[in-house]
């Protein structure tokens, strides 16, 4: 027998697979799978109906599954034994990063400034749009990485605040 | 006749095919990162203009004149975007002895500037919103502007359009730093920081009237689009006719757009835009003097091939077309893709298009450059396809629209796919009660077919992983012999 953890969105899902058996949250299901392609194009034949799906895999244990009507992204986690961790938030919570290149328009905050939540610290220009980047939480603003004008490419630090101590 | 296309994307493929309708021969230009892309394979003839960034390459004049007179072209279309709107261009492009498939410089520059084009209407005998008919720049906001229009207020930039540059102030408090910021941006994307001020109207329906004019005092009226639902300014879905629009509003409408059509003497395709408020009142915003992104949908209702005609018309002087062979028929609506992330504020993707399903069948039509092994980058406009429909009627189109939205699946990339379906099945859209506010506070609802979709979803993943690990064929490898392929497949069939 052997467990699987999908989690999609806030869910999480366990299935269970035991040769031709197969369980989704306890409850059995009759399911086969066929490959289409060998780029992750199969069809999942499940009762009376046939649906195709599409797997990318991303970075880990994370998958873009694309079917009629929906694409998701799945983080599938062979189970060994114990039970496994939802995968932890990667990014720092007071770090603001430059989610797409573009150029810095006006910084609003210096460093050691005292910022309520939603104030706006940076705004960046791409794409000919104005970005207005706000203070996730009241804090002290602990580093400033940018100027007005400089450019940024993605995922370069821009601001970091420190949550303010209670 | 030669015709470069100096644009980029799904509307270059589109001027492409209508060139080969013609017997035109056609010449497609790209910059560094296009070198692969769809359009510049599409044309007869390619040539180079520069490196990625648009204003080096789609944006420099110069270069699209070089490589008009390096292919000896007898015409330069614009498309939309980049320079379609650009007076200098058309300008030039005359100047060197080309055709410019478009409205003449004079009428760019006219409707290019809003508060011109705001007189003009004015004078036409168009209503138009209260505003002020005076630029404000420097931050000299006239005392008494807010309280003689009424809050809220719309700042808009002189030299903007197509939704860019809008900003909305809802009080006396809020007017000076707003003024601010529309001025900052307008100078970022159009090079003038004047903005002027004109009365925020709620509810209201942005409708449009397509039109088309000779340059000799002949302007046809080619039906309307309602393009009410959008995001920050940035229309998402458009539909033709618009609905629930009562026949004396839209001759009424029809007869705005001719008069200043007229007024412009208009040549080619233009887009007359106007907002019309709950009692059906209606007010001029402003003229597109090109080709729109939603065309497509006026083409499909009256069966007129609008880049043709634009092309046979540039091409001859004459038009052919009379006002009595247009006619409207069933509805038909369109939706565009985007590569932008509805989950995160719209956030703008990227990424390789490793799987692609364009959807087919009768009343369904895709304008895209998408190929599969495409990269879509952040380094232009985001939209990537548009998918158009027809039906019978209001429903028939709904129901083949969510179908087609249903089976359009593009791996690779986040998209505003899912996002459109929401939109298209919710109960506001169903009835047409909309107006242009709609999306602001659009949620997309939890639907149970969603969780049963979800759970599926959950179990072929696992079910994929399960087989990939079992047998240990790994995604990454490539080099796979025909023998394999099928030894691989056999053992994959069947039910476990």
């Amino acid at each position: 027998m052997e467990k699987y953890r999908v989690f999609i969105k806030e869910n999480e899902y366990l299935i269970k697979i035991d040769g031709d058996r197969i369980w989704i949250d306890g409850q059995p299901v009759y399911a086969g799978i066929h490959f289409l392609n060998e780029d992750g194009l199969f069809m999942i034949e499940k009762d009376a109906a046939k649906r195709e799906f599409h797997i990318k895999p991303k970075e880990g244990d994370t998958y873009q599954v694309t079917t009629r009507g929906m694409q998701v992204d799945a983080v599938v986690q062979p189970e060994k034994g114990r039970r496994a961790k939802r995968p932890a938030e990667k990014k720092e919570a007071g770090l603001i990063t430059a989610p797409i290149p573009g150029v810095v328009m006006n910084v609003l905050v210096k460093e050691g400034d005292f910022i309520e939540k939603d104030r706006v610290l940076v705004v960046l220009e791409s794409m000919k749009m104005l970005m207005e980047f706000r203070a996730p939480f009241e804090g002290i603003v602990e580093n400033l990485a940018l100027s007005k004008g400089q450019s940024v490419e993605k995922g370069d630090e821009m601001v970091r605040i420190k949550m303010r101590e209670k | 006749m030669k015709i470069l296309i100096a644009n980029r994307g799904e509307i270059a493929v589109r001027i492409m095919q209508a060139c080969r309708d013609l017997g035109f021969s056609s010449v497609a230009v790209y910059s560094d990162i296009d070198r692969e892309a769809l359009h510049t394979r599409y044309a007869d003839e390619a040539v180079y203009i520069g490196p990625t960034p648009a204003s080096q390459s789609y944006l420099s004049i110069d270069a699209i004149l070089s490589a008009a007179h390096k292919s000896g072209v007898d015409a330069v279309h614009p498309g939309y975007g980049f320079l379609s709107e650009n007076s200098v261009f058309a300008e030039k492009v005359e100047a060197e002895g080309f055709i410019f498939i478009g409205p003449t410089p004079q009428t760019i520059t006219l409707t290019g500037d809003k508060l011109a084009a705001r007189g003009i209407a004015a004078e036409a005998g168009v209503p138009i919103l209260p505003g002020c008919d005076f630029a404000i720049s420097n931050n000299q906001i006239p005392e008494s502007i807010g309280a003689e229009i009424g809050y809220p207020v719309l700042i808009k930039a002189v030299s903007g359009g197509g939704g860019r540059g809008i900003r909305l102030a809802r009080s006396k408090d809020e007017l000076k730093n707003v003024v601010d910021s529309a001025s900052q941006e307008a100078k970022l994307a159009f090079g003038d920081d004047h903005v002027f001020i004109e009365k925020f109207i709620r509810p209201a329906r942005h409708i449009e009237v397509q039109i088309l004019g000779d340059g000799k005092s002949n302007v046809l009226v080619i039906g309307e689009r309602e393009c009410s639902i959008q995001r920050r300014h940035q229309k998402l879905i458009e539909e033709s006719p618009a609905p629930r629009l009562d026949a004396l509003s839209r001759s009424r409408l029809y007869d705005a757009a001719r008069k200043i059509g007229l007024a412009l003497n208009y040549r080619s395709l233009g887009t007359v835009e106007f907002l019309m408020d709950s009692n059906s009142e209606f007010y001029f915003i402003e003229v597109n003097p090109r080709i729109q992104v939603e065309h497509p949908i006026t083409e499909m209702v009256t069966g007129i091939d609008l880049v043709n005609t634009q092309l046979l018309l540039a091409a001859s002087g004459c038009l052919t077309l009379k006002q009595d062979q247009i006619k409207l028929r069933g509805t038909a609506i369109e939706a565009r893709i985007i590569a932008e992330d509805p989950n995160q504020s719209f956030m703008p993707t990227s990424g390789q298009i490793s799987y692609l399903k364009i959807p087919g069948g009768a009343g369904v039509r895709v304008d895209s450059a998408l190929y599969q092994g495409m990269w879509v980058t952040t380094d232009y406009d985001s939209l990537i396809a548009k998918l158009i429909v027809w039906g019978e009627d209001r429903s028939t189109a709904i129901r083949r629209m969510i179908g087609a939205l249903d089976d359009f699946q593009i791996a690779g990339v986040t998209t505003d796919l899912c996002y459109l379906k929401d939109v298209v099945r919710s109960e506001a859209f169903l009835s047409a009660e909309v107006d242009t506010m709609y999306l602001e506070s659009f949620q997309s609802p939890e639907l149970e077919e969603l969780e049963i979709l979800e759970k599926e979803t959950s179990l072929a993943a696992a079910l994929f992983i399960h087989k990939k690990l079992k047998h240990k064929v790994h995604q990454t490898a490539k080099a796979v012999n025909h023998w394999r392929t099928v030894a691989w497949r056999e053992q994959m069939v069947g039910y476990y």
